[in-house]
């Protein structure tokens, strides 16, 4: 019996209704969102880990007591942000998604409905948790403060992983009928891909290596004012970052190896421009490595600083696009994004760019333009 | 037909979209007004220099920001998940129409957010010059985002010749939009002042919250005004069908619309009056009661609103249950019958042996939309005394039944089979065993 004649493909068929350019434009913009949103979640998460490990670690086996609690309330403090910013910067790549890939999103929604609607309480405890802790932590039982501490974590990784087995189970149309045959309620979790484990883990790492830089971007800042408060973070953070690296090397390289045998050989060569972007961005995870290496008066200059954080952004990109090559490949011929019909529309197109522009000048204006007052 | 069917208990997908939208719509239009009420209250304090009312504006704005930020921000992507869910060939549809307007709204969205965190984190440090402008960028981020979404929503029930046309500005500039925006904003504006009564109360002063309670009271004002004419003007823009639903053809609406006008007069006449008759006394809990009759007005102004668009999800093009109002002239789907379009269900002929579970799956795509088993509008009690005849003979003129309701698609093969499932509901009848 051949086994493939019994899997039956069915993908629903895309909407009617043309798009207003050229997909090709939407997935540039699914892409360009999705990095900005990548920035605050990876902070996010990232920095509750190394909350975690602060908090856990009794802060006191860390040499100076106060500066780690220090450290410990200033990443507190930037939580909520980062959770709202994340939030707020995720709607437009999950917008971009949805006009492209509705059919396989949809659809693999569905078949996990209940837990894909789960993710929206977590987030709200989480933030909600995080704003007690970031602000109000005196109100906080001290007994009750590690474990809510905990319980925002899990609530993000839960967020984490769930949106990384959707993404895993849409980029398999050719499950989608057996899975809505054999479930009901849409309670299912799909589990049967070990590259969600890996994807898991490479988001955790990858958070506490972009969380750590932004950390200690915070900290750099202070230099003037707190130098042993700044030499602190740094030499606090270098062993987490390289734990993480470690980590994520082990992970990434496992991901590239469990590819399948054509996307393997795309990213290994075959394919230029894919293979550029993902080598290239790993060269730029080792120039992290080192510039994260400096010690003492160096890693308290601003190249060192500007160093890591131009490699860490070119890093992220190059990373998010590479993953948005493996989805297609995934998914290969059963669908294709750019079958969306569209009809070009330039002036709501043109409208759409100029209010992105005049928002993120507005943006820039709130957060570097406005007068604070002299304090004495 | 073209999505698989997410079957939820008791509730219904319309419930569950209901209860996520509700809540959201509150806080949202909550949102809005506050922005108004950021901006006015930063200017009175720039005139007056009260800096006891600056500390309670200080107080309010980080309560508003933990409010709208979050829960706000989270059930609006709530609803957009639950409707994608419920009803994916729909959500699909308003993606593909209105992608940029919703990348738009998400630029204000953007905007509205950043400039409400840094108000409230940097309440001290700023300049009053600096914070009243980010109070004005919020007020106008907010407001326009409003704008945009109202555009999509009036779109839904009211789309003008869009779908003659295929021109985005009739779509979102459709015959609702401006009554529903001028509605919505008034509403988001006494939203802001009850909310504004509520956190007033919260101050120790007496003197501090009579000012604070009076100054709040202003912002029922243009709602008590203008709300009935916009009413009236929304009303007049609909389709006859759907104020044939408010006006009586649906008892349970126009229980509905009822308490709807019924709370938000209460609710914007007491609140005025206490405020202005005794500011003093005026306590946490009216303000709550004062939200109880705020939230009762919208939720159920929500769901009438969800309920005039039956039998339409998209009116004119796409009923409830995700059926294309013009199925005869669109390619994509085959005459022969509605099994034939089912993509999900396996089976395609009907005979004995699966005709219940035929018509169980022809159920659950044209009827479950809007009819759970038993729970919201439960289909069990309505076809109780119904025999498999009567049934059948129904489904014929489903839709001269009540008006809301589509007519069923399907051959006469069909149609016996969800008039046998039907009849199961109250009678034990099993499909015979397959014979091989
Ligand atoms: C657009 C939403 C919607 C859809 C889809 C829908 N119905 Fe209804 N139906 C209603 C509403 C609302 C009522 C009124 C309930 C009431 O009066 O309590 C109703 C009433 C009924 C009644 C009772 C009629 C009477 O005279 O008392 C029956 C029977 C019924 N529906 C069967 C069906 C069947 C079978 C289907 C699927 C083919 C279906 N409905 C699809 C909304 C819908």
């Amino acid at each position: 019996m051949n086994l493939t004649s019994e899997i039956k493909l069915i993908v629903p068929a895309i909407d009617s209704v043309p798009l207003m350019g050229h997909p090709a434009l939407e997935k540039i913009l699914l892409v360009f969102t999705f990095i900005l949103h990548l920035i605050p979640m990876n902070i996010l998460l990232g920095s509750v880990i190394i909350a975690v490990a602060l908090k856990t670690q009794k802060l006191i086996k860390y040499g100076n007591y106060d500066l780690a609690y220090r450290l410990y309330r200033d990443i507190l403090k930037m939580l909520p942000t980062a959770l709202s910013l994340t939030i707020t910067l995720g709607v437009a790549p999950l917008l971009f998604l949805q006009s492209l890939y509705g059919p396989l999103f949809y659809t693999s929604t569905i078949l996990m409905a209940p837990f894909w609607l789960l993710i929206l309480a977590f987030i709200m405890v989480s933030y909600y948790i995080l704003y007690l802790l970031g602000w109000t932590e005196e109100k906080v039982l001290r007994p009750l403060r590690l474990p809510l501490l905990l319980a925002a974590l899990a609530g993000l990784l839960y967020t984490a992983f769930m949106y990384g087995s959707n993404n895993s189970l849409m980029q398999a149309p050719q499950k989608f009928h057996s899975i809505y045959n054999s479930t009901f309620y849409g309670l299912y979790i799909y589990l049967s891909d070990i590259n969600i484990i890996l994807r898991f883990l490479h988001v955790i790492a990858g958070s506490i290596l972009i969380a750590s830089i932004a950390i200690f971007t915070i900290s750099y800042f202070k230099k003037e004012t707190d130098r042993d408060f700044a030499v602190y973070t740094a030499d606090y953070l270098r062993p987490v970052f390289l734990l993480a690296f470690s980590m994520q090397a082990l992970i990434g390289f496992s991901m590239l190896f469990a590819q399948k045998p054509e996307i393997y050989s795309a990213l290994m060569g075959k394919n230029v421009l894919q293979t550029g972007a993902l080598w290239l961005g790993v060269a730029f995870a080792a120039v992290q490595l080192i510039a994260a290496h400096f010690k003492g008066e160096y890693i308290l200059k601003k190249a060192t600083l500007i160093t890591l954080l131009i490699s860490a952004f070119a890093c992220l990109c190059l990373m998010a696009v590479t993953r948005d090559f493996i989805r297609d490949a995934e998914i290969g011929t059963a669908f294709s994004y750019m079958s969306n019909p569209y009809q070009w529309n330039v002036i709501v197109l043109g409208a759409f760019f100029i209010t992105l522009a005049g928002g993120l000048a507005v943006c820039a204006y709130m957060l570097f333009g406005l007068k604070e007052i002299k304090k004495p | 037909m073209n999505y698989p069917f997410w079957d939820i208990p008791f509730l219904g997908g319309s419930m569950l979209i209901a209860i996520i939208a509700i809540l959201h719509v509150i806080v949202s239009h909550l949102a809005v007004g506050g922005g108004f009420y950021l901006f006015l209250a930063e200017f009175k304090y720039s005139r007056e220099k009260d800096v006891k009312f600056l500390a309670y504006l200080k107080s309010h704005a980080r309560f508003f920001m933990l409010l709208t930020t979050v829960f706000g921000a989270v059930s609006g992507v709530g609803i957009w998940f639950v409707i994608a869910l419920v009803s994916p060939a729909a959500t699909s549809t308003l993606i593909h129409i209105f992608l940029y307007g919703w990348a738009i709204e998400w630029v204000f969205f953007l905007v509205e957010i950043l400039a409400v965190i840094l108000y409230v984190y940097k309440f001290d440090s700023l300049a009053p010059s600096s914070r009243m402008q980010l109070a004005f960028i919020y007020m106008a981020a907010a407001w326009l985002s409003l704008f945009i979404i109202n555009g999509i929503i009036t779109f839904m029930l009211t789309p003008g010749d869009y779908y003659l046309t295929s021109n985005f500005f009739s779509a979102f500039f459709n015959p609702t939009f401006l009554p529903s925006l001028f509605f919505r904003t008034v509403v988001c504006i006494a939203f802001a002042g009850i909310f504004a009564m509520f956190t007033a109360t919260f101050q120790f002063e007496e003197e501090l919250r009579e000012k604070a309670v009076k100054y709040a009271s202003a912002y029922l004002l243009p709602a008590l005004i203008f709300m009935p004419v916009f009413a009236l003007w929304y009303f007049a823009m609909l389709p006859g069908l759907a104020r044939d639903i408010v006006t009586g053809a649906s008892a349970l609406i126009l229980i509905f619309a009822n308490i709807s006008a019924g709370s938000a007069f209460l609710m914007l006449a007491a609140g005025i009056a206490h405020a202005w008759i005794e500011p003093r006394r005026f306590s946490t809990i009216f303000t709550i009661l004062l939200i109880i009759f705020a939230s009762t007005f919208l939720a159920t102004f929500e769901l009438v609103r969800e309920a005039v668009r039956k039998p339409y999800t998209l009116y004119n093009r796409m009923y409830s249950n995700s059926i294309y109002v013009d199925k005869y002239n669109n390619p994509e789907i085959d005459p022969a019958g509605f099994l034939a379009n089912l993509k999900w269900c396996d089976i395609k002929k009907i005979d004995d042996s699966n005709m219940l579970a035929a018509g169980r799956e022809i159920y659950r795509y044209q009827c479950q939309a809007c009819h759970s088993i038993e729970g919201y509008n439960a289909i069990r009690p309505l076809v109780k005394y119904w025999s498999a005849d009567f049934c059948e003979a129904s489904l014929l003129k489903l839709n001269t039944l009540k008006k809301f309701m589509p007519p069923f698609f399907g051959n006469d093969a069909e149609r016996s089979a969800l008039a046998h499932y039907l009849f199961s509901l109250n009678n034990k009848i099993e499909d015979k065993p397959a014979r091989r």
